[in-house]
Parts: structure tokens; sequence; C-alpha cells
């Protein structure tokens, strides 16, 4: 729910660009022999990675607790200040909790006893920050932001609510308090929320016209059944349903310093703004342990099935595939990594050499592993003309069993490592992008060397390790399709495959 | 804290004590940091900019052909796009497919793409890949590799381009209408991404003569920004972009517009679309004409942010969910547009009269001056992020230069903005924001697509 404001002054670029591939690109790697690619080898490279070492961000804590990061680039007159509490769509199940605590002037939150979420909750809260303040109203705080020339956003994902401003660095300390003043004394006014509300079902409404996003919400159901890890973007009903006392106990649980992050990027002094935040989030006191997440486990499905959204006027069928995979934390991150750029990371990926370059069944086919603090999941996607969507499902599963069963050649597995490793001289260009990389490491419990270890975990990974892990997160007969497309034209295209299970948008699979 | 009461006061009267003076600041401006650049041009008439810059370990190299959308021909549409997809089909010494291997292979991120106005092909890669950035781009320029297998393919592509980036998207018919009807030149009547019928009649010969006109050195300029020693880049583009012959310039494509005839109206109706949406669009000036940075300002104030003019009296009211407004740079006649999208079952009539009211109160009241700041300002501050990466400066440098003979524009075109006055957007918004310059579409949601909006 990140507040969008459209740039459209001086823009360099011009509606209506179009381009080679879809703007997503990292990857990796077909072998020379793969079909949709000629490899001549004449081309000038240089035999050497050029090896960075990540500059590692300041590191502070202040005397609530609230980790400080600072990443000092004086490159250009801006900065970005960016802070994310433990109040994400995770906790929702819990705020019924937290009320009954509030109310006794506890505020503590226990873990344990689920209630029953009102989803919609954490979004809400985020978005209700910036509409009115103790000291400022919707307007002045709009007013004061944009005369600065500066951006706020507040957005709620599943583990953590982030705010974030940028702007000139001549404005720090403006942008500092503002957003401090939006993280600590915002007041939910009634008349705000109505209007959100009426803004986010539209939105909603809107989101859902997109066969991308239905397919996400399905698979969300389908990976993760009825744990709060399920939860997708909440009805028009669940947003009418919330109320102002939900947000301000939900603030007054979830927004606090306990496992806070400030991260901080561009032209300022360390110190000076670590003691700027000092004094602005002086009173902001610790109001309990933090609550832990839910607790739930997950396993890889074991049968594959196929679900089928059916959506009038298609041009296209939207094939979307997973299957449960790994914790960010977990040690076979690395080989699934390689594994997944080998598989369909870029446009040099085999789903991308097969679908795309060689069939010409779609704009682009990739694989994508996701790997949150808890287990997440690994699949591949694609959006292909109707007529095709039988072969184009057939050809998924010809490169999903190739990865299982056929050995990865030293020169395909070689240039996989050397793109991973290559990469991170591109990182340098972006203190923003440095930053988050070291945030990955705090917020999955990992050591803070850890980047500077990667390229050699990289390169002590072989042909066996990439056909283990996909055979162990890939599997035979298990993997999972969401399909979104006109149904009276593609269900009998995907009933070769097995036994098709038509699902009502917004709904989730039938037990099984 | 400070009371934010005071800091209000203070910025107004910061901005009082400093009118007329458009530069005033409430937050002190920072000044522009300038992108120094060497320019010169190779005999086979390939212009060339180098920006060294030693702040990060990266190359960042873009080639900008001078030719888009606009040079195609009437049965042709999407062909420029079709083409820029072929680009990367192979060359004489790099084999299809393997483009993509060499760049991400070596850490690099590559793409090209096409507008109406121009089409540039970039990669970034890590410094030591410097000659490989730079042989990629000089064989495809010199010895393209065409064959019917790879057209029939990336012809392919790029109707599934087509159908998931419009026909499979709500409102993917709007670019289309617009277009149509703000243009009467063919060039800019048109769509990048043209029609079914024009991708299938297009034929290896017509890739052959396209690739031949204008893919010449003396039709696109390099730019190169990163960690590299500028004798060392000029030598190496000496060597591999030299021996690309010149070829006969193409002809400039028929631009000219007759004055505007009156309104223009048109309503789609869009089953994939949820929400009513509203555009109204005046066709105006190129990117360096002097009013075009007036028009950019007046785009801040009607449409940008929460303290718009458009804010109140169209979003606050719930007449619209939303209104944007700005102007999208062209080298030919430029688009101004609002856009807004309405609540389920919204008035577009409403939403239009909302918004020309404050178009009117605009032309004839007026803008402050602390507006205008406050739009410069946020020009400021959002051109700053398109610098920091090699490749923003290396697209924006060869972008300036073909459109504009004009590489320094990314030195001066803030100077531009700062320099506008109320005057200057009052008079802009009474020059070209006229009923009879105006497009106005509207997208309805078909029936069905509305009731399947209130499905979860």
């Amino acid at each position: 729910m990140t507040r969008t404001i459209i740039f459209m002054l001086a823009a360099l670029t011009v509606a209506g660009v179009t381009r080679a591939l879809a703007q997503e690109t990292p990857g990796v790697a077909a072998p020379p022999t793969a079909k949709g690619a000629v490899i001549r080898g004449k081309a000038p490279v240089a035999h050497d990675i050029l090896q960075v070492k990540l500059p590692r961000p300041q590191e502070f804590t202040l005397s609530n607790g609230v980790r400080v990061f600072v990443l000092e680039n004086h490159k250009l007159p801006t900065v970005t200040l960016s802070l994310s509490v433990r109040a994400g769509t995770l906790f929702e199940p819990l705020l019924s909790t937290a009320r009954l605590l509030i109310d006794e002037r506890s505020l503590s939150v226990r873990a344990g006893t689920l209630f029953e979420p009102k989803p919609g909750v954490a979004e809400l809260t985020a978005s209700l920050l910036d509409e009115g303040t103790a000291t400022r109203t919707a307007q002045q705080f709009a007013l004061e932001t944009e005369t600065l020339g500066a951006n706020f956003g507040a957005s709620a994902g599943s583990e953590r609510a982030t705010l974030s401003i940028n702007g000139l660095s001549s404005a720090t300390n403006q942008l500092a308090e503002i957003l401090a003043d939006a993280l600590l004394h915002p007041t939910f006014p009634e008349d705000r929320l109505t209007r959100v509300k009426f803004q986010t079902r539209a939105r909603l409404a809107q989101a859902r016209s997109n066969p991308t996003t239905l397919a996400a919400e399905l698979a969300a159901k389908v990976f993760y059944g009825d744990t709060p890890y399920a939860r997708v973007n909440p009805t028009p009903e669940q947003v009418d349903a919330v109320t102002r006392g939900d947000l301000t106990a939900f603030h007054a649980a979830f927004y606090g310093p306990r496992g806070a992050i400030l991260g901080v990027t561009g032209d300022v002094k360390a110190r000076d703004i670590v003691k700027k935040f000092e004094t602005l989030l002086a009173n902001w006191n610790a109001t309990g342990d933090g609550a832990p997440l839910p607790t739930a486990a997950f396993a890889p499905k074991t049968a594959t099935r196929i679900f089928l959204i059916d959506r009038p006027g298609s041009a296209q069928t939207v094939l979307s595939w997973g299957n449960i995979a790994l914790a960010r934390a977990d040690p076979d991150y690395i080989p699934l990594v390689v594994a997944d750029r080998i598989l369909g990371g870029g446009a040099s990926g085999r789903l991308f050499a097969n679908l795309r370059e060689d069939k010409g069944y779609t704009y682009g086919a990739y694989s994508r592993l996701s790997t949150p603090r808890w287990v997440g999941t690994w699949g591949a996607s694609a959006s292909v003309r109707t007529p095709v969507t039988g072969p184009a499902v057939g050809a998924f599963l010809d490169e999903f069993a190739r990865l299982q069963t056929s050995p990865v050649s030293a020169d395909e597995l070689d240039r996989a490592k050397r793109a991973l490793v290559g990469s991170f001289a591109r990182t340098l260009e972006s203190p923003e992008g440095i930053l988050s990389r070291t945030l990955e490491l705090v917020q999955n419990d990992l050591p803070l060397d850890y980047w500077d270890k990667f390229p050699a975990r990289v390169q002590a990974v072989t042909a066996a390790d990439v056909e283990r892990v996909a055979r162990k997160y890939l599997g035979e007969n298990r993997i999972q399709l969401i399909a979104v497309g006109e149904r009276s034209a593609v269900e009998s295209r995907l009933a070769k495959y097995g036994t098709v299970e038509v699902v009502e948008p917004g709904a989730g699979p039938t037990a099984k | 804290m400070r009371p934010p009461t005071a800091l209000v006061l203070t910025v107004a009267a910061g901005l009082a004590s400093a009118l007329p003076s458009a530069a005033a600041p409430v937050v002190k401006l920072p000044a522009v940091p300038q992108v120094k650049f060497t320019d010169y041009t190779l005999p086979n008439g390939l212009r060339v900019l180098l920006v060294p810059d030693k702040s990060a370990p990266v190359v960042a190299v873009t080639v900008t052909y001078n030719v888009g959308s606009r040079n195609e021909r009437e049965g042709r549409t999407g062909f420029a796009h079709l083409f820029e997809h072929m680009m990367f089909q192979g060359s004489e010494n790099v084999g299809k497919g393997e483009h993509f291997q060499l760049v991400d292979d070596n850490g690099g991120t590559f793409n090209g793409t096409t507008s109406q106005d121009r089409t540039n092909y970039f990669e970034t890669l890590p410094a030591n890949q410097m000659e490989l950035a730079l042989y990629l781009e000089a064989d495809r320029m010199r010895a393209l590799d065409i064959s019917q297998t790879n057209l029939d393919n990336q012809r392919a592509v790029v109707q599934e381009e087509k159908r998931q980036s419009y026909d499979n998207q709500p409102y993917g018919g709007l670019q289309d209408a617009l277009l149509n009807l703000s243009y009467s030149s063919f060039a800019y009547k048109h769509s990048t991404i043209g029609s079914m019928a024009d991708l299938d009649a297009a034929t290896l010969g017509d890739v052959r003569s396209f690739f031949r006109t204008n893919y010449a050195p003396n039709n696109a300029t390099l730019a190169l920004v990163g960690d590299f020693q500028i004798g060392d880049a000029k030598k190496t583009i000496a060597r591999l972009f030299g021996p690309i012959e010149r070829q006969p310039a193409p002809p400039p494509p028929d631009i000219s517009e007759p004055a505007p005839s009156g309104e223009k109206r048109e309503t789609l109706n869009d089953a994939l679309a949820r929400l009513p949406l509203l555009t109204l669009s005046w066709r105006t000036v190129p990117g360096d004409d002097p009013d075009f940075y007036a028009l950019s300002i007046l785009g801040g104030i009607l449409g940008r942010g929460r303290t718009s003019r458009f804010y109140a009296p169209v979003v606050e009211t719930q007449k619209a969910l939303n209104a944007s407004a700005g102007i999208g740079e062209s080298r030919g006649p430029s688009l101004f547009s609002v856009r807004a999208s309405l609540p389920p079952g919204g008035d577009p009539k409403a939403a239009e009269e909302a918004i020309l009211a404050e178009i009117e109160r605009v032309k004839t009241d007026g803008v402050t001056a602390d507006e205008v700041l406050k739009a410069q300002t946020q020009a400021l501050a959002g051109t700053m992020g398109r610098l920091q990466t090699a490749l923003g400066r290396a697209q924006a440098l060869s972008q300036y230069a073909v459109y504009y003979n004009d590489p320094n524009r990314i030195n001066t075109l803030l100077t531009r903005l700062q320099a506008v006055t109320p005057a200057d957007v009052q008079r802009v918004a009474q020059k070209y924001l006229t009923a009879q310059n105006r497009v106005v579409i509207t997208v309805l949601p078909t029936d069905k697509s509305a009731a399947g909006g209130n499905a979860q």
C-alpha cells in the first residue's frame, strides 16, 4: 500500500516504450547445445572476475535497542531514511490478544493463541500513518513533504511494515522529523480511514483484473493452507470491517522498537543522523519482548495438482508453477540459487531459451526462488498464447525433468557461478542496493560477513549439488500448476497432463 | 521536535521574502551535480560521448539510434520494435542467444527499448569487461546476421509481448486511441507496438533494408560512462567501430501537424478493466521548445501529490481515486495529459468537469510562486536519482544528442525548469490547454467485467 506518486515531470522515458525483454533481468547460462542459442565464442571476454568487497554500513544501536545501519555516500546531495518495524500482516492474528493485554495496561504480546484475524489491519495501519498525526493534519503532512521535494511511503509486508522517506540531503533533519512523527504519533482520523478504505477497495478490485495477481493469491493458499502465511489481499468486506480501534490497537502493540531497524543511505554524516534519531526516538520504549512469528510447519506438496482460474476474455494463459522449498538461512540456499539461475534466472536461462528463443510461445519464461525467513517457494512462470498452452506445459515439464536427470555441464555450471559472483560489481553503484544486502542478513539472522564468504561458497557448488537440490525441491510429479486463462479454450489442453481443478478467483483449493 | 505549524510558517515566510525569484530555498537547494563529458565524432559519423567515473567498478554502454516507430511506413507498424528484437538474434561473431549469455555470465545487465522517437541498446558490466560491451554493440552495428527462422521466432515473441503487455491488460487499447486522436501525421499517429497484421506482413527484405538505412554509424550515438581510461576507450572504440561504413542519411519523417480542429472524444469499452478511466490530452511542443519547461512545471502543480490543484476538488471529493498530470517528452509534439482512475460506477462527466474547472482557474487566476517552487524542488529531487547510475547518464546523454543535438541538456534541463515563472505557467495553460486542442478518452468496464470486480 505504498502511496504511488506518478513522476511525469521531464520524464526521460516516453509513454509506449517497448523493450526486448521484460524489465527484470538477472540471468545466467544455457548450455552451448541448448535450443535457442548458437555460441561462436569469438567475443573478447576478460577471464578474471572482478572481485569486489561490499562496503559494510556503519552499525549503531540506539539506547532503546533500535539497530541503525548507515551507508554514507556523498556523490549526490540526496538521502533515504527507511525504518522497519515488526508489524506486518503475519501479526494480524495476534491483534485480539494484543487488545486484551493493552486493555489491562500490559503491553506485552504473548505467542500461542491465535484469534480470528482481521485481514487488512496491517496494511491500513501503515497507510494511515501519513493521514494525520498529533501535530500535523494530513494536509500539513503532505504540504511539508512535497515542499521539501520529498517522497514518503509506508507499507506492510508479511513480517515488517516499512516507513521510508527520501529527498534532498539539505533537508535531512526535517525528513527525519517527519518520519518519526508518522511512526510515533499517528492519530488515525475516522474520516481519513473512511477515505483510505474507499481507495483500497477500488485498488483491490483493479488488482484482481490482473491475471498474475489471481495466480499469486491462489498460490499462497495452495502452499500455505489455512495458516497466517497464506494471507492474501483482503476482500472488500474485510476492508470494510476494519475499525479505527483496530488500527490504534495494532499500532500500540506492534509499532515498537524491539526488532526495529533504521537504514540510512546518502549524503549524511553517520554520527549526526544517529544523534538526531536518538533524540527523536528517545521516548519510544520497548513494549515487551516482540512477538514471535506464528508457528507453522510446511512440507513440499507430494502430488502434482493442476488448478485453473477462468478469466473470460484472456488473450494468454498465465502458467505459474511451484512448490514449497526452503528458508533463507537453509544450507541448501546457495546450491539452489545456482540451480535456479541455470533453470530460468534470466534471458540466458534454459526456460527462456526453450519457450521463447526456440519455440516463440511467450515474451519471457523465468524461474523464481522466494526465500523469506520462513519456508519459501521455488517455481517458474510464463504467459503464453492460448493455443499453445498444452505444448508450453510440456516444455516446462521437460526442463524441470532435465535439471533433475541430466548432469549440468562444467561449462554451464561455471557460467552460472560467474554470473552470481560477477554481478556484485554492479551493486557498488547503488548505496541503497548495498544497504539492502546488509539488511537482508540482519533480518534473516545471518552473519554480517556473509557476503565476503559468498563467492567462495558459490564456487564450491558442484553439478551433483545442482542435481540433488533440483530433485529435492522440484521432485517428480510433485510440482503444483496454477493456470489463469479462458477456461473454455484451456481446460481440455491442460487435462492431458492431469485432473484440472477449476477454482473461483479469490478462493482456495479444496481440501485433499 | 519542532512544532510543525512553525515549520509551515517558516516555509511560507521563506517563500514570501524570496518572491519572485524562482530559486528561493525553503530547504536549501543544492547545486545540481554537473556531468562532464568528452564529445567527438568518428570519421564514419558515429558520435561518441565519454564520461570517466571511478566511483564504482562498472561501465555502462548505450547506443541510441536515430530511428523509432515514427520512421515506420504505413503497413509496417511495429517494425522498429520487431527490428530491435532482431538485434539480439546474432551477428557475424556473436551467435543467437550468445549476447544474453556473454552479458549475464559476466555479471552484467542489458536490454534494448524502442519508442516513437528512437531505439536504444545498452549494457552495464563490471569495468574489466569494457571491451566486451563495446564489441557486442560494434559487431551487430557492422554485420547483423539475419535469417527467416529468427525473424519468424521473434515475430511470435513480439506478438506475445503485445498480448502480455496490451491485449491481456486493462486499458490496453488506450494508447492506440490516444495517439490516433491526438496526431494527424502517420509518424506519431500509430503506437510503437503496432498491429498484429502489420507484424505478420514484415519480410526479411524489410529487415535488411531497415538495417542498412537506419543502423549506420552516422545515424547513432554511443555513450560510455564508468571506470575506464579515456585514451584506452578512444582506441578501443576507433578499432571496433571505425571500420563500419557510413550510409546515406535516411530522410526525416514528416511530423507536421495542422492547427487543432476541435475537441475529439472517444469512449472505449474494456472487458478486462474494473474501474472507469478518464484521460484528457493536449498536443503541445517538442522537448526542446522553450514552452516545454513551463508545461512540465504546470503538470506538477496540477497533478503531483496531495497538495496539487486536482487533489482537493477531484480526489478528496471522491470523483476520482487519483488524478495525475504531466507532459511526456517527445522530440515531436509532446502530449500533455491528465489521467484519472474513477471508483466503480464513478461519473466520468463529473470528474472531467472538476478537472477542467481547475485548469480554467489556472488560466484565469494563475499559479503562486510557492506552487512553482514546489514543482521545481520536486523536479530537482526526482532528477537526482536518474543521475546515480552510469547507465542513467549514458542513456540521457545519448538520447539528448540524438533528439536535439544537445547532450549537455543533461546539465541544463534543471536550470531551465528553475527559470520558469508563474506567468509562464499561466501563459502555457492558456495557449495549449484549450478546448479546441483537447482529446478526451473514457474507458468503461463492460458490464461483465464490472460484475467480476465485485467478486473477491
